[in-house]
């Protein structure tokens, strides 16, 4: 009963944010790309078989991980913070039932969820492609229960620790308003600012595993510290995820504030925050990796701008609710990857790097113009 | 001078429709707009301060469609909605200097002492905070640069009697400043005790139009009859 009510909310929430008929699209369009993904991989590889397999095993336990990471935001759910923003929880916290029987409720509605959105689609695309795949099919749904699960479980640990209330104040950031208030929307919510470490950080093990572990993607591993600048690239979007998970654009109409305002205001806290954190993630990478630093922080950065801007532009003030939708998903899909495959190719390549560097310009200043001329209505 | 003028305004959603409503509301005027739950009060008031579209009619709040261009009604307009919390994360005190922050706000210590709110209470994250005291803080917000005119979505919402009486003074000091306000309540007793005026909205229709010194409740029953 709680379970299927929790279902029509979380499609009355894509409802409120855009045509739910779009969330159907996922599942077809994960089911397309495993399926035209194995197929260009058995065809024009000499990759076997395991590695897709390593593959979509990778991929399970990176989306459990990711899933059990916005488990902080559901502790602050249920002890009645978010109160609109989340409401599965909002409308189910006064019904006399347990808090932790809710949250397993929640898991398994996340479950179940990623299992039709992602998980089901993907183990019937390779499985169509090449046949035998059942068994990493297992896997990969094991792996992201058990990632899940235990990222649950940390994400808990962490909310334990003291209030973070009296270390940070609104009073010491500098900046505009909602700038500094997206800030301690973050370090005071649910796990504070560890909980972009945690996720980076799990991002990063999974990318050293793949390039030690799955022969088809070693070729990352020639030139290490430029394919690992632009993955950390890339894994902003957690950041401006985040940023857009505490609020809301009526939280501030009362204010006089629009939209417009917010989302550069948004943009520009995405700016800073992502420079601090991939500042100390290439740091981290170089010591492990070596190489140059320089070019990693080009490509990093660069690729963090660009992601910001397509996020921006996609999907506004709504990342987490528009990324869901199969449509939005594949243009970012398309405007990212356009440029970070061949960026990856080349910065794989020994000679390539100034290669990578001639499309990174390009895509910088796409999205300098898309910020300029693009984003805003008004 | 009107402060606000509207014309024909109307609104349709699948369930509920917002039919013709017009309403003007003078200088140093206050207008309650009374009715059941679920007339369309909230609807009306957060079309006339531009929160929501409207599908016809024309809104102008001091000589500007909210609509159309709600920048310069930032430092003159005050708002009270009624679904809206401070933000969870900010403490009393941090969310007043936010909104000092986005406008000029100069009343906000002076409003703070009416409402009662002492620093324990400011000190602590809004998320921890009773209903009321987060009620009280929003009502702060609305008043504290001085506005022209203030929109008042049911002001009373979780405040205890004596709350409540500090917060008909701040009402009654706005008006003796020559301020403006439109109060939406369900409440017959605050608006025969605040407002100049009312207009009775039921199912998305005014149904009706009085001054307040008028036996308002039985106006209200028989409106709800029509």
């Amino acid at each position: 009963m709680v379970l299927n009510e929790m279902f029509k909310e979380e499609w009355r929430l894509h409802s409120k944010v855009y045509d739910s008929k779009y969330l159907l699209l996922m599942p077809l369009l994960m089911f397309s790309l495993s399926f035209l993904g194995s197929n260009l991989i058995s065809r024009f590889s000499a990759g076997p078989r395991t590695d897709i397999g390593l593959l979509i095993m990778a991929f399970g336990f990176f989306t459990g991980v990711a899933t059990g990471s916005v488990s902080f935001s559901n502790n602050d759910a249920v002890k009645n913070v978010l109160n609109k923003y989340t409401f599965l929880i909002f409308s189910s916290r006064t019904l006399p039932i347990d808090h932790s029987v809710l949250r397993g409720y929640l898991i398994l509605k996340d479950i179940i969820f990623y299992m039709g959105m992602y998980f089901l689609p993907i183990g019937i695309g390779v499985n169509l492609a090449l046949g035998g795949m059942i068994p990493y099919t297992a896997y990969m749904i094991g792996l992201f229960i058990t990632a899940l699960i235990t990222t649950l479980l940390l994400a808990d640990r962490i909310d334990s620790l003291p209030a973070r209330s009296s270390i940070i104040g609104y009073k010491d950031f500098s900046g505009s308003p909602l700038f500094k208030k997206s800030l301690i929307d973050i370090s005071r919510s649910s796990g504070g600012f560890l909980k972009i470490i945690f996720s980076l950080l799990s991002l990063m093990g999974l990318y050293w595993f793949i390039i030690n572990y799955v022969p088809i993607a070693s070729y990352l591993g020639t030139n290490p510290l430029s394919s690992f600048s632009i993955i950390l690239g890339t894994s902003s979007v957690t950041i401006y995820n985040l940023l857009n998970t505490y609020d809301d654009k009526s939280d501030y109409s009362y204010l006089y504030i629009n939209q417009d305002h917010i989302l550069s205001q948004k943009l520009k806290s995405f700016k800073i925050l992502s420079t601090a954190v991939i500042t100390a993630f290439m740091i981290l990478g170089y010591l492990i990796y070596g190489g140059n630093i320089l070019t990693g922080f080009a490509f990093s950065l660069g690729t963090s701008y660009y992601i910001g801007v397509a996020l921006a532009y996609l999907a506004g003030p709504y990342p987490n609710e528009r990324m869901s939708e199969g449509l939005t998903s594949l243009k970012f899909l398309v405007m990212t990857n356009i440029f970070i495959i061949p960026m990856l190719g080349f910065s794989s390549m020994n000679t390539g790097t100034v290669k990578a560097l001639i499309i990174l310009v390009p895509m910088v200043a796409i999205a300098k113009i898309t910020e300029k001329y693009l984003l805003y209505k008004h | 001078m009107s402060k606000l003028k509207a014309n024909d305004v109307s609104k349709h959603y699948s369930d509920f429709s917002l039919d013709d409503v017009d309403l003007v509301v003078g200088d140093n005027e206050t207008v309650g707009i009374l009715g059941s739950n679920g007339a369309g009060k909230s609807t009306l008031m957060e079309i006339l301060t531009g929160q929501e579209s409207r599908d016809k009619g024309s809104v102008e709040v001091l000589e500007t469609d909210p609509e159309e261009d709600s920048s310069g009604l930032q430092e003159r307009i005050g708002i009270l909605p009624e679904r809206e919390d401070p933000p969870s994360f900010l403490t009393g005190d941090e969310y007043i200097e936010f909104v000092s922050d986005i406008r000029t706000d100069e009343e906000s210590e002076k409003l703070i002492e009416k409402v009662g709110l002492d620093n324990t209470s400011l000190e602590k994250q809004t998320r921890s905070l009773s209903k009321g005291q987060r009620q009280k803080l929003m009502i702060v917000q609305a008043f504290s640069h001085n506005p022209e005119l203030v929109f008042i979505d049911e002001p009373f919402i979780n405040l205890d009697p004596g709350a409540q009486e500090d917060v008909k003074e701040i009402f009654k000091e706005h008006s003796e400043e020559g301020g403006s306000m439109v109060i939406s309540t369900h409440l017959i007793s605050l608006a025969e005790e605040v407002c100049d005026r009312v207009i009775f909205l039921e199912e998305g229709q005014k149904v009706e139009e009085a001054s307040a010194d008028q036996d308002l409740k039985k106006q209200f029953l028989e409106a709800q009859n029509r």
